[in-house]
């Protein structure tokens, strides 16, 4: 065999990967003499000729933040390059030239990886449709035949490359901030509980890791409603957990056959698990336990003439505020009641809400001016049970039934009056 | 081997190769804008009229209506199916099974081709995604960058201030279901706040921006209350040669409202027609012919796939009586046990149904006869 070292100029300083080798049996320094000989004619005989004797890499490209985001196969025949193109074929290049996940267990018939092709002179661009992912490996493989000629003799039908991406620096673990209501007694037709986290969370697997434990340690049988589309906010930090309405709805046939979820008097666990993934496949910082006791159900309608207002003054930013009697639902406390003016134009300021739903702040963004105002309250606002105003979670039909929708807003005038020592130093004292 | 390269390429000599659908000659009707759709998700699945695919988008609250290549036919393998499609899909999208979730799928009529919701990426940015798989298995991604669409959105549920306090609102409903029936668009939604059971007819081709106040679905449970029923999934269907939408409720009972009654600000009460029994979650819910008698194939998540008989619907006056005891009442039916682990179902052709099986190893995509 013939040892011949190429290198050739090439661009940009690259360098071939491809070396062939041609051995004499003769004498040492014959054979040295041959040799750089043979290396001086052959290398001239690169540099002179084009195409064919540069063989095939292929390399990795990077962006800007040093990612891997596309693959190039150099060293090919131009011409074959252009011929492939005329035929339009996005099926042709991927014979060719594709790239593949290398996963574990390896996968059947697996695909090759979608993204867009590119010719450049002898060179084969190829780029993936989506970023690649932190963590993984993948493998580009060039089939030869197709794009060059090889020297007889050559029996190397393809070329791989395979990079590994980085795995994503672990940043804080996310936990649970928060878990609504956060009252410790809920009553026993308790509907929803609103679950907030620290970071977006990955969708699809939240029932795997949700539990909800009686005082005797045992596991409550499906409990929640469990659905495939499963109740985020738009953040993804935001879960939206129902306990099963068909067990909490009177004379329905789950809760006849299984019972409700929660009883009067008994105390409960509910268990956020460590195992549940954020959006970047990490774990909890922990499990996570909101400890309660069902008290007596709560069947009645919301009634804003219980409601107790604590009215601010006028020319100050103190917050109106509303006492409640039983909570609320907090997110529909955040968003369903506002304030407006005599005219119904709505007020800017911020809303609080507190003491375990049972107080609804506004502070204006301005100072507040004397006279008519409202609360307007959108009449979706629900209890802990799902009553809303004039209106119970179950509605007796031994009454007579609304047959259509009623109105959405209920408007309760206030109106802001000047504090007190400016009211007297008007009459004059 | 790695270098930095800038990222723009020889411009005489660069040739680019897409793969993807070319954009089709004639816009079907309806499909008023061309472009890429700004789809925030992928979910639900619908087809609308030929050519016309309804894609449910909750992450962005709205309803795209994209064009897609019109039905040519073809039939399925009898012996169709694809062992670790997830694996497979994820394969082509460049990352591992784990990191990506199929949302949904359905079958375009006439045709053999299988259409799927996939999100790449599991959290609430993931990258909306459709595939086809072709009669021979042949799976493809359908590239959206330059299609024939139409959008309309879904009202959000307005607080008394449009924009909330804080300038962003929570809220976002769930589209649990999407069926095209008779020039309209049905949608269910179930919204992440209030309990309230929205079942939206929107007309199609789109017209304006709102579609309009839906209508609010009560469960009557056995005469005496009437409470707020979310639809989990539902497939029309004709009594008496009347259109009707028959609906798995969340607390379990299968009823039929009329379609001709799905008007704007009305209550609806559906009529029960099924007590399906415990512990029992529908998922997902066809209608087929078969021996001259229409069936129900109902896929739930404890019970394997249900056969329900629809003989005899149009005499059910509604199950008013409680069913105790863990039994069933209503419609007959037979639970097929060896169909487990199914998530999705879809009519394909019309002598097969097609499943997404769960197994131990992920997902599978079969065809099976129709039972």
């Amino acid at each position: 065999m013939f040892w011949i070292f190429v290198r050739h100029p090439g661009k940009s300083g690259r360098k071939s990967t491809f070396q062939s080798c041609i051995h004499s049996a003769m004498s040492r320094s014959l054979r040295m003499m041959i040799g750089l000989t043979g290396c001086i004619a052959v290398g001239v005989a690169a540099t002179l000729a084009a195409g064919p004797a540069n063989r095939p890499t292929i390399s990795v490209i990077r962006d800007q933040r040093d990612r891997p985001a596309a693959f190039e196969a150099t060293g090919l025949s131009t011409a074959r390059l252009k011929e492939i193109a005329k035929r339009n074929d996005a099926d042709a290049w991927a014979e060719i030239f594709s790239m593949h996940v290398i996963d574990e267990p390896a996968v059947p018939d697996q695909p090759a990886i979608v993204g867009t092709y590119s010719v450049d002179g002898s060179s084969l661009r190829f780029t993936p449709r989506y970023a690649l992912r932190p963590g993984m490996r993948y493998r580009a493989v060039l089939h030869l035949r197709p794009l060059v000629d090889l020297p007889d003799g050559d029996s190397t039908e393809e070329i791989a490359l395979t990079v590994a991406v980085p795995e994503a620096v672990a940043g804080r673990a996310t936990e649970v901030t928060q878990v609504y209501p956060s009252a410790e007694v809920l009553p026993e037709n308790q509907l929803r509980f609103y679950i907030h986290f620290s970071a977006p969370m990955a969708q699809g697997e939240a029932y795997e890791h949700l539990r909800l434990v009686n005082s005797d340690g045992m596991n409550i049988d499906q409990p929640f409603l469990e659905l495939s589309e499963e109740l985020w906010d738009r953040t993804g930090r935001r879960l939206t957990l129902l306990i099963d309405p068909g067990r909490i709805k009177r004379e329905v046939k789950p809760r006849l056959d299984a019972g409700p979820v929660l009883a009067a008097g008994r105390e409960y666990t509910l268990v956020i698990e460590r195992g549940w993934r954020d959006a970047m496949g990490q774990a909890l910082k922990g499990d996570f336990k909101k400890r309660f006791r069902a008290g007596p159900p709560v069947d009645a309608a919301i009634e804003p003439a219980e409601w107790k207002v604590d009215l601010p003054a006028a020319g100050s930013r103190e917050p109106l505020r509303i006492k409640l009697p039983r909570p609320l639902d907090h997110a529909l406390l955040e968003r369903t009641i506002a304030v407006a003016d005599e005219g119904g134009k709505m007020i800017g300021g911020r809303i609080t809400v507190g003491d375990e739903e049972r107080r609804w702040e506004f502070r204006p963004e301005g100072l507040w001016s004397s006279g008519r105002h409202q609360i307007v309250i959108d009449t979706t606002l629900e209890d802990l049970a799902g009553n809303r105003i004039g209106h119970p979670f179950e509605v007796d039909e031994v009454g007579p039934i609304r047959k259509t929708l009623e109105a959405e807003m209920l408007r309760i005038p206030f109106e802001v009056l000047a504090p007190p020592a400016k009211r007297l130093r008007q009459a004059g004292f | 081997m790695s270098r930095l390269l800038s990222s723009v390429l020889c411009a005489s000599l660069t040739l680019c190769i897409a793969a993807g659908t070319a954009l089709a000659v004639a816009a079907p009707a309806g499909l008023d804008k061309t472009g890429k759709p700004d789809l925030k998700s992928a979910g639900q699945l619908a087809f609308g009229p030929e050519g016309v695919l309804f894609v449910g988008d909750a992450q962005g609250a709205a309803i795209f209506a994209i064009g897609v290549e019109r039905a040519s036919g073809g039939k399925p393998a009898a012996e169709f199916k694809i062992e670790g499609i997830d694996a497979k899909l994820a394969a082509l999208l460049g990352t591992k099974a784990s990191d990506i979730r199929i949302n949904d799928l359905a079958v375009q009529p006439g045709s053999a081709t299988v259409y799927l919701s996939v999100a790449r990426g599991r959290g609430p940015d993931a990258e909306p995604v459709i595939a086809t798989v072709g009669p021979s298995g042949k799976l493809a991604l359908l590239s959206l960058d330059n299609v024939h669409y139409a959008k309309v959105s879904l009202t959000n549920v307005p607080g008394p201030d449009e924009k909330d306090q804080r300038g962003n609102s929570r809220r976002l409903e769930s589209i649990t279901d999407l069926h095209f029936v008779d020039g309209r668009l049905f949608v269910a939604g179930l919204s992440n706040e209030e309990f309230a059971s929205k079942l939206r007819a929107i007309e199609f081709p789109f017209s304006g921006p709102d579609p309009g106040a839906g209508v609010e679905i009560y469960h009557g449970a056995h005469g005496q209350f009437e409470t707020r029923a979310p639809v989990r999934t539902f497939v029309p269907f004709n009594i008496g040669g009347e259109p009707h939408l028959l609906a798995a409720y969340t607390c379990t009972p299968l009823v039929t409202v009329p379609v001709s009654e799905l008007k704007a600000g009305a209550k609806l009460k559906g009529t029960t027609v099924a007590e399906l029994g415990n512990m029992n979650r529908p998922l997902d819910i066809i209608s087929y012919q078969k021996e001259g008698r229409t069936y129900l194939l109902l896929a739930n998540s404890n019970r394997g796939v249900m056969k329900i008989s629809t003989d005899n619907i149009e005499q059910q006056q509604g199950i008013t009586e409680p069913v105790k005891g863990g039994g069933t009442a209503g419609l007959h039916y037979d639970t097929l046990a060896n169909l487990k682990g199914v998530e999705h179902l879809d009519k394909l052709g019309n002598d097969y149904a097609l499943l997404l099986v769960r197994t131990g190893n992920g997902l599978n995509l079969e065809g099976v006869p129709l039972p």
